[in-house]
C-alpha cells in the first residue's frame, strides 16, 4: 500500500459518568492511505459519527476520549490535547463536511464571508483577498453562479447548495484528510449523485484521503475503495468495498446486505435484522453482536472476537467467532 | 375489505376507489406585503383501483405530501374533482373511516401522552357498536382458543368514560388484536410510545391508521426516517397486510428502491405535475420518461456485482482507474422552485432532450404497452 496519511489507534469515547456511563466507540482503529477513500458504516447510533468528532477534536470537554491519531507521521494523544493544539490540525490536516447543511453553516452571515473566514483566519490573508479565494472555491465546488451566491445567506440556498458550500468551506486549507459525515443524506437522490460525483472529482483532483461516514450502503458502493462496518461501538468488519459488497465475512455487514432494498434485484422478501442493537452502557465483553445473530452460540457469549486476517490475502478483517466463508455468506443472502 | 364485490365486475370504473382528475392546488403566502403562490399541484390525474398498491416517487417538494394530504382530506384542494368510489368526496365521518394514513416521522406523529391503547382506540370511535362487534366476531372465529378477556385494561378508564365499559372491553380487545397484527406484543398496550424504538413506534402507528378497516392507507414515507434493518421490517410488513387484507394503498416515497418492492404501479411526480405512470415491472426495466431514467440512474447500487465469479480480480483492482467505482449517473441543476414554474414542460430545463416543442405543455398521452407518459420525446 501506499504512505498512510491517517491512522487512528484503539480509540475510546465514553460520554457520562458513573452509572450513566455511555461506551460510544470502544476500541477502534482505523488506518488512511493517500488517496483512499474509506467508508464507515453502521445503523443509527452505532458510534460512527462519535469517531468522526474525535479525529476532528469536536467532542465536549465532559466526554472522555482516549487514543492516538497519527496524521502524516505526526503524533498526537487525544487524551491529552488542548484547544490550541487542535486549531493546528483542523483545516490545514483535517477538515470535515457536516450532516445537516442549516444546522452547520452560521445563519447570520453569507457564504462567501463564512468561507473567507476560514481562509484569512489561517493565512492571514486579508480580507478581500480571502473574499475572492471564497469565490474562486465555490466555482471549484461548481456552485451556480458562485458570484451571487456568495453574497447569499444559507436559507437562500437549496439543500444541495449548502452541501456545496460546506464543501468548499472544509477545501479552504487544502487538507490532507477530508471527513464527510453523511453528506447526502438530507438530499434527493439526482443532488446526492451530484454531490457523490464532486467529491469524488475533487478528491482525484487535490489528491485528499477520504473518509466517508454514512448509513446508506448504496452510497458506500458507489463511492469508497475500503469499508469499515461498525456494530454497537466497535469496528465488526473491515475490508475492500468488492469483497464486503459481494462475499461479506461478518453475519452482521451481510445481514444488513440482504436488508437493504435493491434496484436491481427482483421483487422479493426483504429481511429485517431481528431485536435491537445493545446498549453501550458497559464495556464488550461478549460478541456485541450475538443476541442478533443467526449463527449465534455459546461461544459467542464467551469472548469478544477480535478483529482477525480473513482469507489468505489479507483483503479483510472481521469479528467473528463464526466467520462467513464465501459459499456460506452466498446462502446467507 | 371493501364492501363491493370485485370479483364478477367488469367495469372499469365500480372497480376503482379514487379517481383524481385535473387536481390543483396553490398556496399562498404574503411576504412584505406580496402575494406569493406557490404552485403545489398542477394537474394532477390518477386513478387507483381495488386492491391496488400506488407508489407515488419524486424529489422533495414536487407535491407528493401535498397530494397525500389532499387525499386525506387534511387539505382543500384549489380546483379539480376527486371521486372515492364513484361518488365526490366530501369529508365526513363516514368517509374519513374508508381513508386512513401513516406519516413520515413516528416521533412526532404518537401523542406522548396517550398510551399505545388509547392511540390506536382514537380512531375506533368513528366504528358503530355493530362495525366493531363485526369485527369482534371476525378475531373470535379466526382465533378462538384465545381468552381475550384477560387482556390488560391499561390506564383508559379515565379518557373513554363516556363509553360503555362493554364498548370500552371490545375496543380494547379489537386494540389488542391490532398490535398482534403488526407483530407487536398486546401487553404493551399499556405502555407510552417514549418506550418504544423508532420501528415500534412505526408499527402502532400503522396499527392507529388499520383500526378503522379503511378501504384506502395512504402511508407518507413510513419509512423514510428509520434505520435499514428496521425499515426492511416495516416494508415486509406492509407487503404482509397489502396480501392478507386485500388493502388499496397510496405509498409515498422518495426511495425508488422501496417502491419498487411494495408497488405494482408508481406514479413518477416532478413539479406537482405526474411525468409517468406506469406498472412497477415495466417502470424499472425500461423507463419512458428522461425524468424517470434520471431518477433510476441517480441511485446508488449497492450489490455491484451479481454473484461473486464477475467480482474483478481483487490484486489488480488498485490499477484500475478510480471512475470506474462510479455507477452514477448525474442529472444536471435541481428542482425549479415552485413558486415560479417554467412554462411548458417542467421537466425541460435539466432535460437533455429538450427542444423548443418543450415549451408548449405535453399532455399526459398513453404509450403503446398502456403506460402514461408526459413527454413529447419518450425514450
Amino acid at each position: 500500500m501506499s504512505e498512510t496519511v491517517l491512522k487512528l489507534e484503539n480509540l475510546f469515547v465514553t460520554y457520562g459518568k458513573k452509572k450513566r456511563k455511555t461506551y460510544a466507540v470502544q476500541d477502534v482503529s482505523l488506518e488512511l492511505s493517500k488517496g483512499e477513500t474509506l467508508g464507515i458504516v453502521g445503523e443509527s447510533g452505532c458510534g460512527k459519527t462519535t469517531v468522526a468528532m474525535a479525529m476532528m477534536g469536536l467532542l465536549d470537554a465532559r466526554t472522555s476520549v482516549e487514543g492516538k491519531l497519527t496524521i502524516l507521521d505526526k503524533e498526537y494523544d487525544l487524551s491529552k490535547m488542548s484547544h490550541k493544539d487542535w486549531r493546528k490540525i483542523r483545516g490545514e490536516k483535517i477538515a470535515m463536511v457536516f450532516q445537516d447543511s442549516l444546522a452547520a453553516l452560521n445563519p447570520l452571515k453569507r457564504i462567501g464571508e463564512q468561507i473567507a473566514e476560514a481562509i484569512y483566519v489561517k493565512d492571514k490573508m486579508k480580507k478581500s483577498e480571502a473574499r475572492e479565494r471564497a469565490i474562486e472555491l465555490l466555482r471549484l465546488v461548481e456552485m451556480p453562479d458562485a458570484d451571487r451566491r456568495a453574497r447569499q445567506y444559507p436559507h437562500e440556498c437549496s439543500g444541495g447548495m449548502r452541501q456545496r458550500a460546506m464543501i468548499a468551506m472544509a477545501l479552504a486549507n487544502e487538507p490532507d484528510v477530508l471527513i464527510c459525515d453523511e453528506p447526502t443524506t438530507a438530499l434527493d437522490v439526482t443532488v446526492q449523485a451530484q454531490i457523490l460525483d464532486l467529491i469524488k472529482k475533487l478528491q482525484v483532483k487535490m489528491g485528499m484521503a477520504m473518509i466517508l461516514v454514512t448509513h446508506d450502503l448504496g452510497v458506500v458502493s458507489a463511492v469508497t475503495d475500503r469499508v469499515d462496518v461498525m456494530y454497537a461501538s466497535k469496528i465488526v468488519e473491515s475490508g475492500t468495498t468488492e469483497h464486503l459488497m459481494t462475499c461479506p465475512s461478518h453475519p452482521y455487514t451481510s445481514d444488513l446486505l440482504s436488508a437493504m432494498p435493491d434496484i436491481n434485484a427482483p421483487r422479493g422478501e426483504l429481511h429485517a435484522i431481528p431485536g435491537v442493537p445493545p446498549t453501550l452502557n458497559r464495556q464488550f465483553e461478549w460478541c456485541p453482536y450475538g443476541q442478533r445473530c443467526k449463527f449465534h452460540t455459546n461461544e459467542c457469549d464467551e469472548d469478544m472476537p477480535d478483529l482477525v486476517q480473513i482469507g489468505e490475502n489479507g483483503i479483510a478483517l472481521c469479528a467473528c467467532v463464526h466467520p462467513l466463508l464465501k459459499i456460506g455468506s452466498a446462502e446467507a443472502r | 375489505m371493501s364492501e363491493v364485490n370485485i370479483e364478477g365486475v367488469n367495469s372499469e370504473t365500480l372497480n376503482t376507489i379514487l379517481q383524481i382528475n385535473d387536481l390543483h392546488k396553490t398556496f399562498v403566502t404574503r411576504s412584505r406585503g406580496r402575494k406569493i403562490s406557490t404552485f403545489a399541484l398542477r394537474g394532477i390525474s390518477l386513478s387507483i383501483k381495488h386492491g391496488e398498491a400506488v407508489g407515488i416517487v419524486g424529489e422533495s417538494g414536487c407535491g407528493k405530501s401535498t397530494l397525500a394530504r389532499l387525499i386525506a382530506g387534511l387539505e382543500s384542494s384549489t380546483r379539480g374533482s376527486m371521486l372515492f368510489n364513484n361518488s365526490p368526496m366530501k369529508f365526513s365521518k363516514a368517509l374519513r373511516k374508508k381513508i386512513s394514513m401513516v406519516f413520515q416521522d413516528p416521533y412526532a406523529s404518537l401523542n406522548p401522552r396517550m398510551s399505545t391503547a388509547s392511540c390506536i382506540r382514537e380512531p375506533m370511535h368513528l366504528l358503530s357498536d355493530e362495525e366493531l362487534q363485526k369485527r369482534l366476531q371476525k378475531i373470535y372465529e379466526e382465533h378462538p382458543e384465545e381468552k381475550w378477556e384477560t387482556i390488560p385494561r391499561g390506564l383508559i378508564k379515565k379518557f373513554f368514560l363516556k363509553f360503555e365499559s362493554k364498548r370500552a372491553l371490545a375496543e380494547k380487545t379489537y386494540a389488542s388484536n391490532l398490535l398482534e397484527l403488526v407483530q407487536l406484543r398486546p401487553e404493551w398496550s399499556v405502555r407510552y410510545p417514549h418506550e418504544f424504538s423508532g420501528g415500534q413506534r412505526q408499527r402502532i402507528g400503522i396499527a392507529r391508521s388499520l383500526a378503522t378497516s379503511p378501504e384506502l392507507l395512504i402511508l407518507d414515507e413510513p419509512v423514510s426516517a428509520l434505520d435499514v434493518s428496521v425499515q426492511a421490517g416495516i416494508i415486509s410488513l406492509l407487503g404482509k397486510l397489502r396480501d392478507e387484507n386485500n388493502l388499496t394503498m397510496l405509498f409515498i416515497s422518495h426511495d425508488l428502491r422501496i417502491v419498487k418492492h411494495l408497488c405494482d404501479r408508481v406514479v413518477v411526480m416532478y413539479l406537482g405535475q405526474v411525468m409517468e405512470d406506469a406498472p412497477s415491472e415495466l417502470l424499472f426495466s425500461n423507463p419512458r420518461h428522461p425524468y424517470t431514467r434520471a431518477l433510476i440512474a441517480s441511485i446508488p447500487k449497492a450489490k455491484l456485482y451479481d454473484d461473486i465469479d464477475s467480482v474483478p480480480n481483487l490484486d489488480n483492482a488498485e490499477e484500475s482507474d478510480d471512475d470506474s467505482l462510479i455507477p452514477i449517473t448525474v442529472l444536471k441543476g435541481e428542482i425549479p422552485s415552485p413558486t415560479n414554474p417554467p412554462q411548458g414542460c417542467p421537466f425541460r430545463t435539466r432535460c437533455e432532450k429538450a427542444t423548443d416543442a418543450c415549451l408548449q405543455q405535453p399532455p399526459l398521452a398513453e404509450m403503446t404497452d398502456g403506460r402514461l407518459v408526459a413527454c413529447h420525446f419518450p425514450y
